[in-house]
């Protein structure tokens, strides 16, 4: 009795999401980029955090996680920014708990989605999840792009999008799970030029609109990253795979 | 009264550095001992060319070239494999004697111990060299922590960054090249340097 009272319980957590979880059905994404045939990405259904991880989440998770720590972190997984606002290991002061969290590195968000039994998005779902094509965003997210040095504000007070995900533009940039696969280079197999000219010059040439810029500012950017990069601005929400036999999802 | 205080200071002294001296083994031979810029922190599993299971942190003690690629790769493997036979052929004998090769696949799902095999036999790679498989996870932790590019293609193709690295025996990377060209004299240099 007990056994299937836990397995209902189970059941019913990975199908139902918590308030704080958007659900999105399965869907396709359309590369804005395309590299050599590459084509339209099928994807969900996922459960999305509705809200950009925030410090006070952050601070819970080093708590448990001691080698995530300011001090014990690892040189390889963090550099030497990882978490500079904090002022010390386990203090984060009353002002910033709500807001997102920053400087952290790809490693350290992969942990700390792993630990929820969650990973980062991908490229393609962060892409879809985010209504970034949808033209009556752009006003919106070019507007943030061309800001410099804005205040980080608490994650419930940014925008909604139309599926009910907070924050996605003009909050943060987000950390996805495969942003080294940012290259748009033509063959990097023929080529042996240096990273820039691989990575920066030629891949505007391969945007599918030049008008949509800010999708191409985002690749951009991931290209420019490393895994054990920190950002003022840059932070991340997790994710999972639904696992459901309905199939409407 | 002055030479006991000169010899026990003597002994004093002698007694820190031998102090100093089994610390500094004990550092050695447990894991806290890997730097923190070691590729052997990310401690994931792969599989070799005989299908045997082996920890990357197991790979410590020895100089190694590392590389990323596929064991299908068509245009870069040649090229890569004769750039590393170039430079291990140009380094002193005992130099040479002390590096190794590993070779981490990009793939994940079509990998097997049969095409890991099937490179090594195809560019009559000799036992100084590995290939490996692992799952998602590990090799996008490997390729993030290189900070190799990479990119599967429907075709089952890999658009990825030629990146070449020697690691010394703690897994630091020491010299790194890049692209497809003969590495010049500095890499040879940089690399018969750091090796003992």
């Amino acid at each position: 009795m007990f056994f299937w009272g836990t397995l209902l319980l189970i059941l019913n957590s990975a199908l139902a999401q918590s308030p704080s979880e958007v659900l999105i059905k399965k869907g396709t994404y359309v590369p804005f980029f395309r590299d050599l045939n590459e084509s339209d990405q099928e994807l969900g259904p996922l459960v999305v955090d509705k809200y950009p991880v925030t410090n006070k989440d952050f601070l819970a998770f080093v708590k448990k996680n001691p080698s995530w720590k300011k001090s014990q972190v690892k040189a390889l997984f963090a550099n030497n920014r990882y978490l500079e606002h904090w002022k010390d290991d386990l203090s984060v002061s009353a002002d910033i708990r709500d807001l997102p969290i920053t400087n952290v590195s790809w490693f350290a968000a992969r942990a700390y989605c792993r630990s929820k039994g969650k990973r980062l998005l991908k490229t393609s779902e962060w892409e879809y999840v985010s209504d970034a094509q949808n033209k009556q965003n752009l006003d919106l997210i070019l507007n943030w792009y061309g800001k410099t040095g804005t205040k980080l504000k608490p994650v419930s007070e940014a925008v909604e999008n139309i599926y009910g995900i907070v924050g996605m533009h003009g909050l943060i940039w987000e950390w996805v799970d495969d942003f080294g696969s940012a290259i748009l280079s033509n063959d990097s197999r023929k080529s042996n030029e240096s990273s820039k000219s691989l990575y920066c010059g030629s891949g505007s040439l391969k945007a599918k609109d030049p008008s949509q810029y800010a999708t191409f500012m985002r690749f951009a950017h991931r290209s420019s990253l490393r895994a054990d990069s920190v950002g003022r601005t840059l932070g991340f929400r997790c994710a999972k795979d639904l696992i459901t036999d309905k199939g409407d999802l | 009264m002055r030479t006991l205080i000169i010899s026990f200071s003597f002994f004093w002294l002698a007694g820190i550095s031998i102090a100093s001296e089994s610390c500094h083994e004990d550092t050695k031979s447990t894991k806290q001992a890997l730097p923190g810029d070691s590729l052997y922190n990310l401690s994931s599993e792969w599989m070799n060319q005989k299908g045997q299971t082996v920890n990357i942190a197991s790979l410590q003690g020895q100089y190694r070239f590392i590389v990323m690629a596929y064991t299908k790769c068509q245009t870069a493997c040649p090229l890569m494999v004769k750039t590393i036979q170039q430079v291990r052929s140009n380094l002193p004998k005992n130099k040479n004697k002390q590096l190794r090769v590993d070779v981490f696949s990009f793939e994940s799902e079509a990998e097997n111990k049969e095409s890991l095999a099937g490179f090594v036999q195809k560019y009559k790679l000799d036992d100084t060299w590995s290939v490996y498989k692992a799952d998602a996870g590990s090799v996008a932790e490997l390729a993030a922590a290189l900070g190799v590019q990479y990119k599967r293609m429907s075709s089952g193709e890999y658009i990825h960054s030629n990146l070449l690295f020697v690691l010394n025996d703690k897994g630091q990377i020491i010299a790194k090249h890049e692209g497809l060209s003969k590495p010049g004299k500095d890499f040879l240099a940089q690399v018969s340097k750091a090796i003992p």
